[in-house]
């Protein structure tokens, strides 16, 4: 009984994270550090909320989150790459921006303090919305692997994020293809906040709870590539999936089991490379280098 | 001295550029700029309280923004601040109450000791894990903000550490001797920003006038050529990323020591996090970071008073924070900023 709670709490958790991760991927095989993922949940969890409250449709809750994800997304691609601002910065720019952002819309049309109000029933065809983005996250890893390996795009996108000079030279336009990497890793990941919305049942502050940051340490524990990234966020996942058993099962104090995920987290990657010896982590070259077109 | 006016002039248009665009959106809203600037600069200023509060809130920023600036002219990412200072916090807390018997002279150099270097853990196995793995030191302290948060919470409810007085848990009330008081009766001036001012002026000199200080810029400006000549790039990181937690903990002591008289939860309304802020618009000078820290908390002090009198948010102060990161951080619109930034372009995560 315990396995089956502990692996279904495990899918759940991996969910945001999958969706979160495989953004950051499409970003960061771009050239473009994507810190922001954090933000960029925090903003679509809000707007999911804030629209299925308004028009009673679930439905139209998630587009509003998918389209806000992608328009923070494009802010944060922007500053980095027409604005050359350093990516980490502006990517810890736009989560400081969602913390207190979605803090001051919560007074402004809900007037509360801490979260929203609850959004009634999340099903679609009689079953819970939150399955359904289950299915879509774990049908976005084999999606996303095409995507990057399969398609022109793919092939353009990862040639940008490292050797843009090359890319550029072959007429490929770097700024429009690194910009489309950051839109749809903030689809993504707005994606990511909608499903937190819809398995909370409405939204709370910080709700995003450091996902993104987890997320970004699957990527780095995968190596930038799709299915070993899908293969850390179940790993991290697990984290969250033993932290309820912990609390319930054995009783051990919830102010200390809410630390399993970020602990497994940090002890995996501190500890993986040292199984894996010599095979360090290879970043996308030009992650991070801002583009100039000489 | 024109160089000196140069380097002052680029953070002071940034931060007028802000308030222009803080304006604009007051404006975009129906609300008039110089009601809300008024509500907010008597809110900071109007009384003897009102200027020892704003005196004694730009403390932990002067601190936090240490701890961001320092390791940033090393080429690193300290957003750690937050959790090292919590963590400092309630080992400040903790210590004074256990050893209270000792005489103050003694117990106040134990305080800061302890809260010190236990900060130091987390800010040390950051440096240590970007140092020896290559693990990207933002995710690393992130991850550990998060674990020191439940830490503490989990901490603070064994018995006998803390109490569950009111709403929210505490530790037990410090002793008087250690408490901290006006420098000079009667200005509202602490002898915590008395201190806080003095580190300013350490860090300034060891950073410019140094060989450490000199090993450290060199690494955050270039890595492989601080490398090519004798600079051990690991040692650099460590040992910069080991300053930060201890500048961090003087913010969570300070708090402890001079305002709470006891560690409260939540008591920080994310300090670290402003120090990104705070350093980047001093530019990561610490001499800089001194007049940022003033700045942010005249703002952060008469935000009360202008979501009382103005009836704008307190909230939308944080925006304001956010503003004058991605100003600094554009390269486009900072032109002249171009020195400070350090070399943050390797190996990022």
């Amino acid at each position: 009984m315990i396995l089956q709670d502990v692996l279904t709490a495990t899918i759940f958790a991996a969910t945001p994270l999958l969706l979160a991760a495989l953004g950051g991927l499409l970003s960061e095989r771009g050239g473009v550090v994507n810190i922001a993922l954090e933000g960029i949940m925090l903003f679509g969890a809000f707007a999911a909320a804030a629209v299925t409250l308004w028009t009673g449709s679930p439905l139209l809750g998630i587009i509003a989150g998918v389209l806000t994800g992608a328009l923070v997304g494009a802010l944060h691609g922007t500053a980095c790459i027409y604005l050359r601002a350093d990516h980490v910065i502006s990517g810890i720019a736009v989560n400081m921006f969602a913390a207190s952002g979605t803090i001051l819309l919560l007074k402004v049309v809900y007037g509360t303090k801490g979260s929203s109000p609850q959004l009634g029933s999340l099903k679609l065809l009689g079953v819970p919305l939150t399955v359904h983005l289950a299915v879509v996250a774990l049908a976005a890893v084999p999606l996303v692997w095409f995507l990057l390996y399969r398609t022109r795009f793919g092939l353009r996108l990862r040639a940008c994020g490292e050797y843009p000079e090359a890319a550029d030279a072959v007429g490929i336009n770097v700024h429009g293809y690194r910009l489309a990497g950051v839109v749809l890793s903030g689809v993504l990941a707005g994606l990511a906040g909608v499903f937190l919305v819809m398995t909370a049942g409405s939204f709370a502050k910080h709700m995003s709870a450091g996902r993104g940051y987890i997320a970004l340490a699957a990527l780095v524990f995968g190596r930038w590539r799709p299915v070993a990234v899908a293969i850390g966020c179940l790993v991290f996942a697990l984290g969250r999936g033993v932290q309820d058993v912990l609390e319930l099962e054995i009783g051990i104090p919830p102010q200390l089991s809410e630390m399993m995920p970020y602990l497994l987290t940090l002890l995996v990657l501190a500890v993986w490379p040292l199984i894996r010896r010599g095979r360090s982590a290879e970043p996308p070259a030009a992650l991070g280098r801002p583009f100039v077109r000489g | 001295m024109k160089r000196l006016l140069r380097e002052v002039a680029a953070p002071v248009q940034l931060a007028l550029l802000a308030l222009g665009l803080a304006s604009l959106l007051l404006l975009l809203f129906g609300e008039s700029p110089y009601h809300v600037g008024k509500a907010l600069l008597r809110g900071a200023f109007a009384s003897r309280d009102d200027l020892a509060r704003t005196l004694a809130g730009a403390v932990p920023l002067i601190f936090t923004g240490l701890a961001v600036a320092i390791p940033f002219r090393a080429g690193l990412f300290n957003i750690g601040a937050e959790g090292q200072l919590i963590l400092a916090g309630f080992a400040a807390g903790v210590t004074a109450t256990v050893f209270a018997d000792l005489s103050p002279i003694a117990l106040m150099p134990l305080v800061m000791l302890i809260a010190m270097l236990v900060a130091m853990i987390p800010a040390g196995i950051a440096g240590w894990m970007r140092s020896r793995i290559g693990i990207h030191e933002v995710i690393a302290t992130i991850l550990l903000n998060f674990i020191i948060y439940s830490l503490v919470m989990w901490l603070l409810r064994v018995e006998s550490f803390g109490l569950m007085a009111g709403m929210e848990p505490k530790t037990a009330e410090i002793p008087l001797g250690i408490r901290l008081g006006e420098a000079i009766p009667g200005t509202g001036i602490g002898v915590a920003l008395v201190f806080a001012v003095l580190i300013a002026v350490v860090a300034e000199v060891v950073l410019f006038r140094t060989k450490p200080g000199l090993m450290l810029r060199a690494r955050g400006g270039n890595p492989r050529a601080a490398e090519s000549v004798g600079v051990r790039s690991g040692r650099v990181i460590l040992g910069s990323m080991l300053v930060g937690g201890a500048l961090a903990s003087f913010a969570g002591t300070q708090q402890v020591l001079e305002v709470h008289h006891s560690y409260i939860e939540g008591f920080s309304p994310g300090y670290g996090f402003t120090g990104i802020a705070v350093a980047l618009l001093g530019a990561n000078r610490p001499l800089g970071v001194v007049l940022a820290g003033l700045f942010f908390a005249v703002l952060r002090s008469g935000a009360f008073a202008m979501d009382a009198l103005a009836g704008i948010p307190r909230e939308a102060v944080g925006l304001l924070e956010v503003l004058i990161i991605l100003l600094v951080a554009s390269e486009l619109i900072r032109g002249s900023f171009r020195k400070a930034r350090a070399g943050t372009a390797g190996g990022v995560a």
